[in-house]
């Protein structure tokens, strides 16, 4: 008990530190750099600089706390899903949640703005929260009737195949003057948030995770098994419920802001339960946002900066380092190595 | 005498309001160890689940020290009746000591924080049970006599005046048998808890019971003492077979992981079984415990009996000899993880 504390404190310091360097780097790295003492400078100034450091108060502030946050929203709802399905390759790009909610904003969007409005963050929201739940219903539905948990990730990334199918059409017939932004965030990218944004996406990500944070208990006994659970006093059905919404939310937040991110919310709460020994909820819902935030952060810095100034969507950067470790985790439990 | 600590009156247990299973009525006191015993698919599982609260009992009731079960709220019966069930617990990334820490879980507050009183109970429990040298070892890792007994410190960490318990001895080998349920009823008798557990192996079930439960046709056939059960022609009577064969097959069974009749006329190759004579308890598919799990297709028959259709592993009624021999083989291969990927 007392290594595993003393392992538990270490981790979080680790992670704590990286999160300060990658949000450093992510705030003097780009086209302009910024020096740290310049850093405080506007910090202090919040961006009544010269206009050359406006760029760091206006563009990359917001841009990597949103990145902090739906990142580590994702790797929470990731989480929750993995404990939901007790499959730790389960989350909501794998299957197919976050492009049904994709498609609803894309929807949305385009309805709002043939109506000639913007949306609000909140309806945003909303629309995506509708679409996770939709996409989500069709996984439940089919995890009902098969219990292999591959066929219902194959299952899951068809449902992702479909809604981002019906996206591309949907986009393809919208009007000319939307479509590059709406490609672009159809895609997957943090480059479109400004501090307009900051107050909902920092309100609902922290509520969630604040949420999944206090259903830690009936989590861990979850983790066991059904009737274990219920043994011990958990009442299922709404159990259940709460976690199928709560994950839902978190990852609908981030597809609404930032499109849909791939692999984020399995590789983050792998990596995390790898580095703390341990898969207790307890433990694993701040460090799976911490964890995802900083997964976030650094993909999105390689994202920006690799082939400046085009940019790369980021879903594309969290699949080059997602995906392997995916790979490697289905892998390692074929050859019937430690599950 | 002690007062009945769990008691059924007229219970009816089944799925989706078919009783598969009706007028149960019995009781047990504290320290008690009441055994179910009868053919596959007779109902045993399904009377255990009704009494964890796991099924809605069909009609009659249950009462836990004179209160009724349907009445309680999940957060007390979790703290006076416990389970270890067929389900393989999952256990990710934990530590025996992990594990039986969970079943503090009633106790704790909103986050599950266990406190010096809760740490204080799970290693005096894990000391009971002799588990203790696992502590630190992972329990994926321990072998299923260890995990067992692991299991066993978690239900009692609960503190339950009621222990129910689904096959615990199914893939033991019978050095482990014979320690888990020595151990049970040691504990059973100096915690003074009650027990209601299913058992195939009737010779088990005869040195450890207080009382057995007979279980035939969808209803309580006899419940007694077991030298009324097991030393009389009951058995023969319960199972149809030939009087005096009973003594014979007695003796010997201890030495396979199930019992089977060598006096039966389909020994041992089972082939040309008639379908409604395959619940008989010496046709016992090992697997059967496992459920959905099992490996292969079944359907049930119109008695509720699981009948193979096609299986995973060669416990076919053909295939029967060919299973006893690979039985080692087929109990590591059910201690994998079932879900697949």
């Amino acid at each position: 008990m007392e290594k595993q504390k003393k392992r538990c404190l270490s981790a979080f310091a680790l992670l704590l530190a990286l999160l300060f360097l990658l949000l450093a780097a992510n705030l003097s790295i780009g086209s302009i750099r910024v020096s740290p003492g310049e850093l405080l400078e506007v910090l202090r100034m919040r961006g009544e600089t010269e206009s050359a450091a406006r760029v760091v108060w206006t563009l990359r502030l917001p841009r990597l706390l949103a990145a902090c946050l739906l990142g580590g929203a994702l790797a929470v709802s990731g989480f929750l899903l993995q404990t939901f399905f007790a499959n730790p390759i389960a989350g909501p790009f794998v299957l197919g949640i976050s492009s049904g909610a994709k498609l609803t904003v894309a929807l949305t969007m385009i309805a709002a703005l043939a109506g000639g409005r913007a949306l609000s963050s909140a309806a945003m929201i909303g629309a995506a929260f509708c679409g996770s739940l939709i996409a989500m219903s069709f996984v439940l539905l089919i995890s009902a009737r098969v219990k292999n948990m591959s066929l219902l990730v194959v299952c899951g990334v068809m449902i992702g195949y479909l809604c981002s199918a019906a996206t591309e059409f949907a986009v393809t017939f919208a009007d000319d003057a939307n479509i590059v932004n709406l490609h672009n965030w159809s895609m997957g990218s943090f480059s479109g948030i400004r501090w307009a944004n900051l107050p909902v996406i920092a309100g609902v990500t922290l509520t969630g995770v604040l949420l999944s944070f206090l259903l830690s208990k009936p989590m861990s006994a979850y983790q066991l098994g059904e009737s274990y659970a219920q043994n011990m006093g958990v009442k299922l059905r709404r159990f259940r419920l709460e976690l199928i919404l709560l994950s839902s939310l978190l990852s609908a937040c981030v597809t609404a802001f930032a499109g849909p991110i791939s692999f984020v919310g399995v590789a983050a709460p792998h990596l995390m339960k790898s580095l703390f020994k341990t898969a207790k909820p307890i433990l694993m819902i701040p460090a799976c946002f911490l964890g995802g935030a900083g997964f976030c952060l650094f993909c999105d810095l390689l994202a920006r900066t690799l082939f400046a100034p085009t940019e790369l969507s980021i879903s594309s950067v969290t699949a080059v380092f997602g995906a392997p470790i995916v790979i490697g985790m289905l892998l390692q439990r074929k050859t019937g190595g430690k599950p | 005498m002690k007062e009945a600590i769990l008691r059924t009156e007229d219970l009816a247990a089944g799925y989706g309001g078919r009783a598969v299973l009706r007028d149960v009525s019995f009781s047990v006191r504290p320290g008690e160890i009441l055994t179910l015993i009868g053919p596959n698919g007779a109902g045993k599982s399904t009377l255990l689940k009704t009494i964890a609260r796991q099924l809605e009992p069909i009609a009659g009731t249950i009462l836990l020290d004179g209160e009724t079960l349907s009445s309680m709220s999940e957060s007390v019966l979790a703290k006076r009746l416990s389970i270890l069930t067929t389900e393989r617990l999952r256990a990710e990334r934990m530590s025996c000591e992990e594990v039986v820490a969970t079943g503090r879980y009633p106790y704790t507050g909103r986050l599950g924080i266990l406190s010096g009183h809760d740490r204080a109970v799970v290693r005096e429990t894990m000391a009971l049970v002799r588990v203790s040298e696992l502590r630190e070892q992972s329990f994926e890792q321990i072998s299923d006599g260890q995990r067992q007994r692991v299991m066993l410190a978690r239900a009692l960490c609960q503190e339950p005046e009621v222990l129910l318990l689904d096959e615990p001895t199914s893939f033991l080998d019978v050095r482990y048998k014979i320690e888990f349920l020595t151990t049970l009823k040691r504990l059973a008798r100096e915690k003074n808890f009650a027990v209601v557990m299913s058992l195939h192996e009737l010779d088990c079930a005869e040195s450890i019971s207080d009382f057995v439960l007979c279980i035939r046709g969808g209803a309580v056939d006899r419940v007694g003492k077991p030298e009324e059960i097991f030393r009389s022609a009951y058995l023969e009577e319960l199972y149809g077979m030939e009087p005096g064969t009973y003594d014979a097959f007695f003796g010997t069974a201890g030495d396979q992981g199930f019992f089977r009749n060598q006096h039966c006329r389909f020994f041992p190759c089972h082939r040309d079984v008639p379908e409604r004579e395959f619940n008989c308890l010496f046709c016992y598919c090992p697997l059967y415990a496992l459920g959905d799990r099992c490996g292969g297709n079944f359907r049930y028959t119109g008695e509720g009996v699981k009948s193979c259709e096609d299986c995973s592993f060669p416990h076919r009624r053909e295939n029967y000899e060919k299973l006893l021999r690979r039985w080692p083989e087929i109990a590591a291969l059910a201690g994998r993880r079932d879900d697949g990927v």
